[in-house]
């Protein structure tokens, strides 16, 4: 007796999407152990749904609601947090598997994340933390494809201004 | 923008990904995906197809039972997957003999049984060289249905005594030695097993180390949130009460307590089975996995070495867990040769008797006995 076809097609699924799952945690929660904690949680949640029998039709929007409100359950416990998200991120991103020099750039890049709106900061988290297309980002966002193309272009715009100005 | 794709070197790395794989290996084994969600059937028709399943086996209970078939129960025991009678040992199993048990400490010591008894239809069918695709499957997944189920039993007692902790040990011990012995079955030439029914042997002994492995991850993984709880309540006692001194020194007083009481049970079982070893020596089980029980022995032993050596230098807690992990071996030890005599036996039986009684389907009084109290002892699981 192996593993189930279901089983081996979950844990396939774990090894495509465990990066892009653990990334959007750790940059939501800036905590590597709690991003990890919420990673095993999130496909724990998936196998549960599928081991009742539920249907999933698109796994990957599936997947995120369950990222997405699992973080939202973490910043709920973790009203008490004084330090700010993006000073624990620099501190912390040199710690990743990256290198000093590319950890303080993408540090800085988060901070002038912050100044987008809401809208936009999240269009940028999907495409570049997560890396979801902007196919799928349209199929979760309940929106076109070319409008989601659009948006991000725009948002994409907006962060390099905010980075050539803080630049200048 | 190239700092934007920077953000994809973000990611975990091999052993954070292996710790979150093995996690999810157990999640799986702890909530398999029931067969009937896997088919892509209309909802209503798997209801009904369960329901169906469930009527049926309550009915074969019944009937037997209506029939006052006491003798059909007694044939039934011997039976083994595809004979004609091994749908009423499950049913009795499952319909009679399981609603009986009315706590989850029972409960565990009854699914336990169960896996062993899964264990032993196993090797009796590797013996007779009949283990098939088909019945490894089902064996396979009925061990790992009820050491999930045993597992989750335990999980599920509020405050876990000794014993109770050592049933879940139990569990895994008999997954190991059980395996173990599968293993040699397989490997042994001398046994004459097709070399088909060998490699299903083969395949059944690694599906039981992965639900054995699953069992001890998920063990493993309660036992360390049962640690990190007790450490932030001991956090949170040495900052608030400054009178703790007292305190600390009651509870000093029950973890070395505690411990010992770990020591002795540890020791007993290593004299247990020691003289289970002994015993069978020079009588059935071969000189293989005689020489294998020793050396598991002997690991068992160095456990017990260093738990007594970190027990002297006053680390409590880890000598407490050495012991814990010393009565584990020496318990598989045990488990091993007992299923490793029985395996012997039933392979001379199966060579010297004719093909109508070779599976020993004629019932003993001793197999009579362990039908009607093997609840009862297996509630006291050797512990």
């Amino acid at each position: 007796m192996g593993n189930s076809r279901e089983e081996q097609d979950f844990l396939e699924l774990y090894e495509a999407h465990s990066d892009a799952v653990f990334r959007r945690c750790y940059f939501k929660t800036s905590n590597r152990d709690v991003a990890l904690d919420l990673t095993q949680e999130a496909f724990m949640r998936l196998w549960g749904y599928l081991a009742k029998g539920q249907r999933i039709d698109n796994m990957k929007a599936f997947l995120y609601t369950v990222v997405n409100n699992l973080i939202k359950d973490w910043y709920k416990k973790k009203k008490s947090i004084v330090l700010s998200r993006v000073e624990i991120v620099a501190e912390e991103i040199p710690d990743v598997s990256i290198n000093i020099e590319e950890g303080a750039e993408v540090a800085h890049v988060i901070r002038m994340m912050e100044r987008l709106d809401d809208g936009d900061r999240e269009l940028i988290t999907m495409r570049f933390i997560d890396g979801l297309s902007p196919r799928d980002i349209a199929e979760m966002l309940s929106e076109k494809e070319n409008t989601v193309s659009v948006r991000l272009h725009r948002a994409v715009n907006r962060l390099r201004e905010f980075l050539h100005g803080e630049r200048k | 923008m190239e700092q934007l794709n920077r953000f994809q070197n973000v990611r975990m790395t091999g052993a954070e990904r292996e710790r979150v794989r093995a996690a999810l290996h157990a999640y799986i084994a702890l909530r398999p995906l029931q067969r009937e969600n896997a088919r892509a059937l209309p909802s209503d028709l798997s209801m009904f197809l369960v329901r169906h399943r469930f009527f049926a086996s309550v009915g074969v209970a019944f009937l037997v039972f209506a029939l006052g078939g006491s003798t059909a129960v007694f044939a039934a025991e011997s039976a083994l997957p595809g004979d004609m009678l091994y749908s009423i040992k499950i049913a009795v199993e499952e319909h009679v003999i399981m609603p009986f048990a009315r706590t989850p400490e029972q409960r565990v010591a009854l699914e336990t049984r169960r896996v062993e008894r899964r264990l032993e239809e196993a090797e009796d069918l590797a013996i007779r060289g009949t283990l098939t695709a088909k019945t490894e499957a089902l064996l396979g997944e009925r061990i790992t249905a009820h050491a999930v189920s045993a597992h989750a039993e335990a999980s599920g007692i509020a405050t876990p005594k000794d014993s109770d902790l050592a049933a879940h040990s139990y569990l895994e011990s008999t997954l190991n030695a059980h395996g173990e012995v599968l293993a040699t079955l397989a490997a042994e030439e001398r046994q004459g097993i097709p070399a088909s029914a060998a490699a299903e042997v083969t395949a059944l002994v690694s599906a039981i180390k992965k639900t054995s492995r699953s069992i001890a991850i998920a063990e493993f993984k309660g036992k360390t949130k049962e640690n990190a709880e007790n450490a932030v309540t001991h956090a949170e006692l040495s900052g608030v009460d400054l009178a703790v001194g007292e305190n600390t020194s009651v509870e000093d007083d029950e973890e070395n307590t505690k411990t010992e009481q770990y020591l002795k049970d540890a020791e007993k079982k290593m004299m247990e089975s020691r003289a289970t070893l002994a015993s069978k020596m020079n009588i059935r089980a071969g000189a293989q996995a005689l020489a294998a029980a020793e050396a598991r022995l002997q690991v068992a032993e160095q456990v017990m070495r260093e738990g007594r050596a970190l027990l002297a230098a006053g680390d409590v807690k880890m000598a407490r867990d050495l012991f814990h992990e010393a009565r584990k071996i020496a318990k598989e030890v045990d488990v091993f040769v007992r299923a490793s005599a029985r395996v012997d036996l039933r392979s001379r039986a199966s060579s010297n008797t004719s093909d109508d009684n070779r599976d020993g389907s004629v019932i003993t009084p001793q197999a009579k006995d362990e039908l009607l109290d093997g609840v009862d002892i297996e509630y006291d699981v050797g512990l």
